[in-house]
């Protein structure tokens, strides 16, 4: 497994689970949350190179989410994932590193994670561990 | 004070209404004079007819410009006015003239100027008496209200933008989460198609696919093209067979209380849908009562009357029985009501379908010739009623238990596929064949028609409704009959509104395969229609 570890907020379980295998597949280290909230006191407890968030979630909506990681960890880079196209500029506007509309091919993701590692850390390869 | 109003004022304040045409006539005139002016100002037309001369006594205001005719012409013909009224509101304008003679009236409609220009015009009249309480004039007022209904349309046209844009949305949402699912498994399982974890991949896309085929159903259920299979029912039968799920649904920190009253009349539903409806409402009644309460559902024999949708949307008087959810849960105030039926408008949170619910419970009960309204009040709890028509059939409320179709009873059954897309004929024949059947197949309905005069042994003709040609599937079944008479019809449709569905009730005995749908419902359908199925389809 690489350094790499990505906090995944999602509240859809079956995605949750599938973009889950897909990220552990590519050797990424994987840490959940179905809801913003536990995203944030996850973050609270434990350092990650990454969040990929759900932009709409029944508790702690993915907008005020991002909104706070990004004053509290304003370093930390966040991938939105959306079935609403509509919000993704938003999130990009807030901050985001870059969007996602689902659906996706989840080579996409990890694509938009590489590069995310590489714009933070010019001169690493794809993949190469940032922390 | 308006000028309707004022003259109303004037009229009631005198004994004598001749005292408008004698004593007090100076001062009338210095007011008609000022009410003239005011009029012509603020885009109004004030006027007095007197019945018994058939003439116009009095026209002050803007006539000209409102009505686009002379105002000579109108002092000479009291009736004048009726030709610059719009020939689509003329029928209505004149059926209302006659009210006059007994009271007033209040009535708007279009004017038609000589430029083409079309305005509306708000009229309100009422009857001056003579002292013996005779009508003997009729006075009014019309004012131009061509702009405040150009904004009320242009509102409306709004609001349906904005209700197409959160349906629209929702949708996109709810089947791109759907879809996401569906991808990213199949993506996973093709990486390494003979891992153990592939099969369970699949089964999970299946599964996402089945929700997103549940989303469509509630869709068409919304907008009332689904197709439904109404029998009589006895409402008792039906929710008590239901409170193990509702129990289950609701969860422990609900408290369900199950009235009926006695001597229910049965009511004309789907069972399938009318049960579906009944736990939506119920989960809505759980998630407004999020620390537990309770949950009334009550079913019972309701005369709705005439006047009972006055002001409202059409609903038929007469005789229903009524399914009501009460629960003393947060409630709702007028604001949520009044778009509570509309698609995806939730206030809870947006996603598989959860802004569906109501819409769905309105879509069926209007496709059912029925009715559901709304009682609520924040703090104090929610009130839905969901009435039924009262069914004069004998009920058929006995679910018969029918053994699950074997694919054997299938084995050597002679079927023709008529399907245009090739995709859903290549999955259809791949488990005809898999249930041991004869399949022969072809993607139109010339193709078919060839195979069936050639061999004219088929058992079962399995159609999709639309073919993408000049025939439709009930054509082709008919077709197909002459050649093969014993010969059984399946259609297959993804959409309901065709031939065979009326007011998007089946014809009876239609046998219809919704898609999409899974190896089970196909095999459940073809048995059905074959009459293997042990229902007594072939009897």
């Amino acid at each position: 497994m690489t350094d790499c570890t990505v906090l995944l907020i999602e509240d859809d379980d079956d995605f949750r689970a599938v973009l889950t295998r897909g990220l552990k597949r590519a050797d990424f280290g994987v840490v959940t949350a179905s809801s913003g909230n536990e995203g944030l006191e996850i973050l609270a407890r434990q350092a990650f190179t990454i969040v990929v968030s759900d932009i709409l979630m029944d508790e702690g909506e993915g907008i005020e989410t991002l909104t706070r990681i990004r004053a509290l960890y304003p370093d930390l880079p966040v991938i939105g994932i959306s079935g609403y196209p509509a919000y993704l500029d938003m999130f990009k506007a807030l901050g985001a590193v870059a969007t996602l509309a689902k659906p996706f091919r989840i080579a996409t993701l990890i694509d938009l994670i590489d590069q995310a590692n590489r714009d933070r850390n010019p001169g690493t390869a794809p993949g190469t561990p940032v922390v | 004070m308006k000028l309707f109003e004022r003259l109303q004022k004037i009229a009631s304040h005198r004994n004598a209404p001749d005292a408008i045409v004698s004593a007090d006539r100076i001062r009338f005139q210095e007011e008609n004079f000022l009410f003239s002016k005011i009029a012509d100002e603020i885009n109004q037309v004030f006027w007095v007819d007197n019945l018994e001369k058939s003439e116009s006594v009095l026209l002050v205001g803007s006539y000209e410009r409102l009505y686009g005719r002379s105002p000579d012409r109108q002092a000479r013909d009291p009736l004048d006015w009726l030709n610059a009224v719009h020939e689509e509101d003329r029928a209505n304008v004149e059926a209302m003239l006659p009210l006059q003679l007994s009271g007033g009236f209040d009535v708007k409609y279009r004017v038609v100027l000589a430029d083409r220009t079309i305005k509306w015009i708000h009229d309100r009249a009422f009857l001056i008496r003579d002292e013996n309480g005779a009508p003997k004039y009729r006075a009014g007022v019309a004012e131009d209200i061509t702009q405040s209904v150009s904004l009320e349309e242009q509102l409306r046209h709004d609001q349906k933008l904005k209700a197409i844009g959160s349906l629209t949305g929702g949708i996109a949402h709810d089947f791109n989460n759907v879809l996401a699912i569906i991808l990213g498994n199949l993506e996973i399982a093709t990486l390494d198609p003979g891992s153990p974890e592939a099969p369970e991949l699949v089964k999970i896309a299946v599964s996402a696919a089945e929700r997103g085929a549940a989303l469509t159903h509630r869709l068409l259920a919304y907008s009332r093209q689904q197709a439904l299979s109404p029998t009589p029912l006895d409402g008792r039968d039906v929710i008590n067979n239901l409170d193990a799920m509702l129990k289950t649904a609701i969860g422990e920190h609900i408290h369900l209380e199950i009235i009926s009253g006695g001597g229910l009349w049965k009511c004309l539903a789907d069972r399938d849908e009318l049960e579906t409806v009944l736990l939506n409402l119920a989960i809505n009644a759980r998630d407004a009562m999020p620390s537990g309460g309770k949950l009334i559902l009550e079913v019972n024999n309701t005369r709705l009357e005439d006047d009972y949708g006055a002001g409202h949307e059409a609903i038929s008087p007469g005789q229903y029985v009524c399914f009501a959810l009460t629960d003393n849960g947060v409630g709702m105030p007028d604001a949520v009501i009044a778009q509570a039926f509309e698609p995806y408008f939730t206030t809870k949170k947006i996603g598989a379908g959860s802004g569906l619910g109501l819409a769905m419970a309105y879509g069926f009960a209007k496709q059912s010739g029925g009715h559901i309204n709304i009682c609520s009040e924040p703090g104090a709890g929610t009130t839905v009623k969901l009435y039924l028509p009262r069914s004069d059939r004998a009920t058929t409320n006995a679910v018969t238990e029918v053994p699950a179709p074997q694919p054997a009873n299938l084995r050597n059954k002679r079927i023709v596929v008529v399907e245009d897309d090739a995709d859903v004929r290549a999955v259809v024949v791949a488990h005809l064949a898999s249930f041991g059947c004869a399949v022969d197949d072809t993607g139109s309905a010339a193709g078919a028609i060839k195979l069936i005069s050639a061999e004219r042994n088929y058992d079962l003709l399995l159609t999709d409704v639309i073919l993408g040609e000049d025939m439709n599937g009930p054509e082709l079944a008919r077709l197909a009959a002459r050649s093969v008479p014993a010969i059984r019809v399946l259609y297959m449709s993804g959409y309901t509104e065709n031939g065979f569905i009326h007011d998007g009730r089946l014809d009876p005995d239609t046998n219809l395969l919704q898609k999409p749908f899974t190896r089970a419902h196909l095999l459940a359908a073809t048995s059905r229609a074959l009459g293997t199925d042990g229902s007594g389809a072939d009897d």
